[in-house]
């Protein structure tokens, strides 16, 4: 993802947590759930930057169906 | 940086900002915290909310259509090798050499795309992995076949090979 596309993306989730902050009651609840909240939009932004980049990383393109050619060649 | 620094980074602003909302409210006189105030706060949210919403869903179904075309790019080849591998060996026992300076070309092209650190898609047409392709299609010109089935299968093994360049 472009580091600008990125930075704007940022800068409306962080508004809108602003929101949601400025919102609400100071307790546990609010603070877990925005906890919670706040992981799952950055795990999304995380899978975005992890497809991008697919031969490396947790999440990788496999490299078995050309490793199994590999096997069947055999001189 | 690598996306799980980047998705670090996301998750310190955004829980980050939370809190900033959390102690702003503390910090706000009473009259700034009516329920008319409050309003517009939850309809400007809302407006962002749905932006994002958007853009992330795009980014994602994007993001995995370009995977899947890989993932799907490597099956290909990995067919087309063994076409090409089969058209040799139909070819006949002269090929030996040509189908190991094959296996050589595609090992040393398996470790260089999927090598564990620093690959990226640029390495697919690096000039020493197109060098190795290259001479083997050098050998595979320079076979002289001896009749109509062995002219065939020269063309195909060709074609197949232009095709994994």
């Amino acid at each position: 993802m472009l580091p600008l596309f990125l930075a704007v993306l940022v800068l409306w989730l962080a508004i809108i947590f602003v929101g949601l902050g400025v919102h609400t009651a100071n307790n546990s609840i609010v603070l877990v759930t925005l906890f919670a909240a706040a992981l799952s939009v950055s795990g999304a932004v995380f899978l975005i930057e992890e497809l991008d980049h697919s031969l490396d990383g947790l999440i990788q393109v496999s490299s078995a169906p050309l490793r199994n050619a590999l096997t069947q060649l055999g001189p | 940086m690598s996306p799980l620094g980047i998705g670090s980074i996301v998750f310190v602003c955004v829980f980050g900002s939370a809190m900033l909302g959390c102690y702003l409210r503390t910090l706000l006189a009473d009259h700034h915290l009516t329920d008319d105030s409050m309003r517009v706060v939850t309809m400007s949210t809302g407006l962002l909310t749905t932006l994002v919403a958007m853009v992330l869903g795009l980014l994602i179904s994007s993001a995995k259509t370009s995977f899947d075309r890989i993932t799907d790019e490597v099956m290909q080849t990995a067919s087309k090798v063994v076409l090409l591998d089969r058209a040799l060996v139909s070819y006949g026992p002269e090929t030996t050499e040509t189908r190991e300076l094959l296996h050589r070309a595609i090992a040393s092209a398996i470790d260089m795309i999927f090598a564990e650190k620093g690959s990226r898609l640029a390495t697919l047409t690096a000039p020493e992995r197109l060098a190795g392709m290259e001479q083997f299609q050098a050998k595979l010109r320079d076979l002289a076949p001896r009749n109509d089935a062995q002219r065939a299968f020269q063309s195909r093994a060709l074609a197949f090979s232009d095709e994994l360049v």
